[in-house]
């Protein structure tokens, strides 16, 4: 029995075919004779026959195989988690293995591209937005032009002299004085009784600053009541008006723009100045004020300003 | 199995082809076509829009609106791209509140541009263009812009100013505040989808609208003021007649108005007649004061103590100066009067005879102390200055003239200024309209004393005779009010001969109420009344009384009584 006539190590699967080498070739080699035995005995622990590698991923078996046989201290490959928080190794390999992956990729991309509708979509929303804007501002400049000529005061007093009522005259005015944490008392209980029938009668309560001579400013300070009462239902005059907390708080400011008065039918103020008669007036009586013609004066050239002499009244 | 094969190979030429076609065709508008691709884009798609800035609104002191500025459009042509002009004019027209034949004019032009309407309301401007794609007229564009308004119309029309079609102010306020008023303009980036929908927008410059000004003015006494004016305007036919409402004690301008009245939503065509019009008189009207200018002869003699109240003056008829004769209004006995008389009878003689116990250089001092010969410094533009003679330019009989108030020019703000200090105690302040600024109050410039409080007060008291019986504005009365104040009727220089004219006056009063405590003062100056009568008492004095009448118990003063 001779040894087969084979010096090479056997193949990769381990057959055990000849390999031909060309004498041309690589390095000068050693004499079989005198390397050793011919023959090799081949190792002990390679197996006799090893199942072919098959293409495709991996299987899980394989895979724990071979993580086995790396030997998980060496490499390093796997983070040295607690073995509570690592992952099962089996879902690993599902996650990354599996075909889900087709459905998250496809996912994404629908959701990049919804991403990107959105996107325009919030861009058109926003233009209509800016638009909107312009518009509300453009409305609202509009109306607080509007409102501006709407409380004219001459068209509340035109309205107000159409529906009957006139100007309250000064005289018919009356200011109280305030008496601090009273009036407030006063008031607050006044807001908790029911609201008055709108037939009372038309009464007067003003308030004034405590001290005269300090500034008096309108709003909220001083009331002038039955500002609301047309003139044919109003009696009060300057001295016809009493004093009562519940009155209707109408300011001043409010009665005087409107026009609503308690000042009787026929005072009402006409905006054209009359022109006053001169008698008791020193300077009326004498309208002729200025230097008697013929005068030396009203010649001579005057050096200030100009000619002549003035005579100027009050 | 073959057969498969085959089929998967076509397939795959046919994948293969198409990507090949794909490429290349990527290749093509990419790199080869890809610059006027691009630039066709950014043409079609990419827009640089002008955002216009808001103009700052300007409000009363209680908010009012006055002046207003809202979104609006230009309507501007390329009449090269009307095809049809005579039709095109023919609808538009109406719409643009123009003549068909002005627009067929514009439209024929042979220009690449013109405009057809400026700055229309945003409606409007929105109607036109709506129209013109409706009749498909091309050649149409609108650009945004801004449009001022006044809510009020006339109201303080003098003062509020106007601004342009640019956006810019032009006169008063408008004016004078234009640089916190005008904001800047911004400019947005907007990329539009093939059907012109804005898919991205993007501000480059931001827009910053203009700041709010909040006015001392208070429309309601404005509008009284106003009325009234309107009023001496209709009785006495005047040249103009200007009247100032103020807080003595601050100085805050509650009403100033001038007639005749200007609508500012409606301007006159006539460039010379708007520019009369928008001529703010309280501030720029040089005017001989007259008898209401002997307060500072009298002040100041007071304040050096060379008279008091009752100190008693032998008063003729007339005063010799140098070589003139000043006489006083009426003919009367040579009589003792008091200083208080000669104010509440407004004495010619008496006053010069203060005056030249003064002396040319105190009386000269006393007047510039009461800020004649300067401006004001109020907020407001167009102020004059006046004109007062130094000593050294005086001649033999000046003293004659300044004392009464004729041979210097002063301006109604000046004068209410002046009556202020008397009013408040004696302090000169500066008047005062711009209220706040974006909700900011101004800064008040300090106030200067003139006169002694003491003085101030005895001047009221002298002040309280002219409204009294015997005084030359005796029939002027506020019920349950007492009123103080001075007449005065100055002769105008006719310029046609260089004399000092026998028919025009300017007729004043300046006043305030309560005597007592002052809260508020009115002046009110009449220029050349016309008809009826010529006396700052029977002109100027009841359109004080009107006013005050108005104004007292709007605000709230309490009756002295």
């Amino acid at each position: 029995m001779t040894p087969p006539p084979v010096a090479a190590p056997a193949g990769r699967n381990g057959d055990s075919r000849r390999r031909r080498v060309s004498p041309d070739f690589g390095p000068p080699r050693r004499s079989a004779r005198s390397a050793g035995p011919r023959t090799a005995p081949r190792p002990a622990s390679r197996p006799a026959s090893r199942p072919r590698r098959l293409s495709g991923p991996a299987t899980s078996r394989q895979r724990e195989a071979a993580l086995a046989g790396a030997g998980a201290g060496t490499l390093g490959l796997r983070l040295p988690l607690p073995g509570y928080l690592r992952l099962p190794d089996r879902l690993i390999d599902r996650l990354i293995g599996g075909r889900t992956w087709i459905a998250v990729i496809a996912f994404a991309l629908i959701g990049i591209v919804a991403m990107q509708l959105w996107v325009v979509k919030l861009g058109v929303g926003i233009g209509r937005a800016l638009e909107h804007t312009q518009l509300l501002q453009r409305e609202n400049a509009v109306l607080a032009g509007e409102d501006s000529a709407l409380s004219s005061a001459e068209r509340i007093e035109r309205l107000a002299l159409a529906k009957g009522m006139v100007f309250a005259s000064p005289g018919a005015l009356h200011f109280d004085k305030t008496r601090g944490s009273l009036d407030v008392r006063l008031a607050a209980g006044a807001l908790a009784k029911p609201a008055q029938s709108p037939t009372t009668p038309a009464t007067t309560t003003t308030t004034t600053p405590p001290a005269a001579g300090s500034e008096t400013e309108p709003a909220g300070e001083a009331t002038l009541a039955a500002g609301t009462q047309p003139a044919n239902t109003t009696r009060a005059t300057a001295g016809s008006t009493s004093e009562t907390q519940s009155a209707p708080t109408t300011t001043p400011e409010v009665a005087a723009s409107t026009g609503v008065a308690t000042s009787p039918a026929g005072s009402t103020e006409t905006a054209a100045p009359t022109a006053v008669a001169p008698g008791g007036s020193s300077e009326a009586a004498a309208p002729t004020a200025v230097a008697p013609a013929g005068s030396s004066e009203a010649a001579s050239p005057a050096s200030d300003a100009g000619g002549g002499t003035p005579t100027p009244g009050g | 199995m073959a057969h498969a094969q085959n089929r998967i190979g076509v397939l795959f030429a046919a994948f293969f082809g198409l990507l090949t076609i794909a490429a290349g065709r990527t290749l093509y508008l990419g790199v080869l076509h890809g610059a006027a691709l691009r630039k066709d884009a950014n043409s079609q798609q990419v827009t640089i829009e002008e955002v216009p800035a808001q103009r700052g609104t300007i409000t009363d002191r209680n908010g009012t609106v006055l002046a207003i500025s809202e979104p609006a459009g230009t309507i501007s042509a390329d009449p090269y791209l009307v095809k049809n002009p005579l039709a095109a004019s023919e609808h538009l027209a109406p719409l643009l509140g123009d003549s068909q034949a002005a627009l067929l004019r514009a439209l024929s032009q042979h220009s690449g541009f013109v405009y057809l309407a400026r700055a229309l309301p945003a409606a409007r401007a929105k109607a036109v263009m709506a129209r013109a794609q409706e009749l498909e007229i091309t050649g149409l564009s609108e650009t945004a812009t801004m449009r001022r308004t006044y809510p009020r119309g006339t109201l303080a029309a003098q003062v509020l100013g106007v601004a342009g079609t640019e956006g810019a102010g032009l006169s008063g306020l408008e004016y004078a505040d234009n640089a916190l008023l005008r904001g800047s303009a911004g400019q947005r980036r907007v990329v539009s989808d093939a059907h012109g929908q804005p898919i991205a927008i993007a501000d480059v410059h931001r827009e910053a609208s203009g700041a709010q000004l909040t006015l001392t003015l208070d429309a309601n006494i404005q509008q009284r003021v106003e009325a009234v004016l309107n009023a001496v305007g209709s009785v006495f036919h005047p040249k103009d007649a200007t009247a100032i409402v103020l807080r003595p004690d601050t100085g805050a301008v509650l009403a100033m108005a001038s007639w005749p009245q200007l609508n500012l939503d409606a301007l006159p065509a006539s460039k010379a007649t708007l520019e009369a019009a928008l001529e703010n008189r309280a501030v720029s009207f040089d005017y001989e004061p007259g008898s209401t200018f002997k307060v500072v002869a009298v002040s100041g003699a007071l304040q050096r103590g060379l008279i008091t109240p009752t100190t008693e003056f032998d008063i003729p008829d007339q005063i010799q100066v140098a070589d003139r004769t000043i006489h006083d209004a009426e003919e009367h006995p040579e009589e003792m009067l008091t200083t208080e008389q000669i104010l509440a009878q407004s004495s010619n003689v008496g006053a010069i005879t203060i005056g030249k116990l003064e002396g040319e250089n105190t009386f000269n001092e006393w007047v510039h102390r009461f800020g004649f010969g300067a401006r004001s410094g109020v907020d407001l533009p167009g102020e004059e200055m006046g004109k007062v003679l130094e000593p050294s330019e005086y001649s033999g009989s000046s003293m004659g003239n300044l004392p009464i108030g004729q041979g210097e020019l002063v301006t109604p703000i000046q004068m209410a200024a002046a009556y202020a200090a008397i009013a408040n105690g004696g302090v000169l302040r500066t008047p005062h309209i711009v209220a706040a600024v974006n909700g900011h109050p101004t800064k008040l410039p300090a106030g200067h004393r003139i006169i002694s409080a003491s003085i101030a007060s005895e001047v009221r008291q002298m002040l309280r005779g002219v409204l009294a019986p015997g005084g030359t504005a005796s029939e002027v009365s506020v019920p349950g009010y007492q009123l103080a104040g001075k007449t005065g009727t100055a002769s105008k220089i006719d310029p046609a001969t260089g004399q000092y004219s026998e028919t025009a006056y300017v007729a004043s009063f300046m006043g305030f109420a309560p005597a007592s405590n002052p809260q508020l003062e009115c002046a009110v100056i009449v220029d050349e009344p016309q008809s009826g009568s010529i006396y700052g008492g029977t002109v100027a004095a009841p359109a004080f009384g009107q006013i005050m009448a108005f104004a007292l118990p709007y605000l709230g003063i309490p009756p002295s009584s």
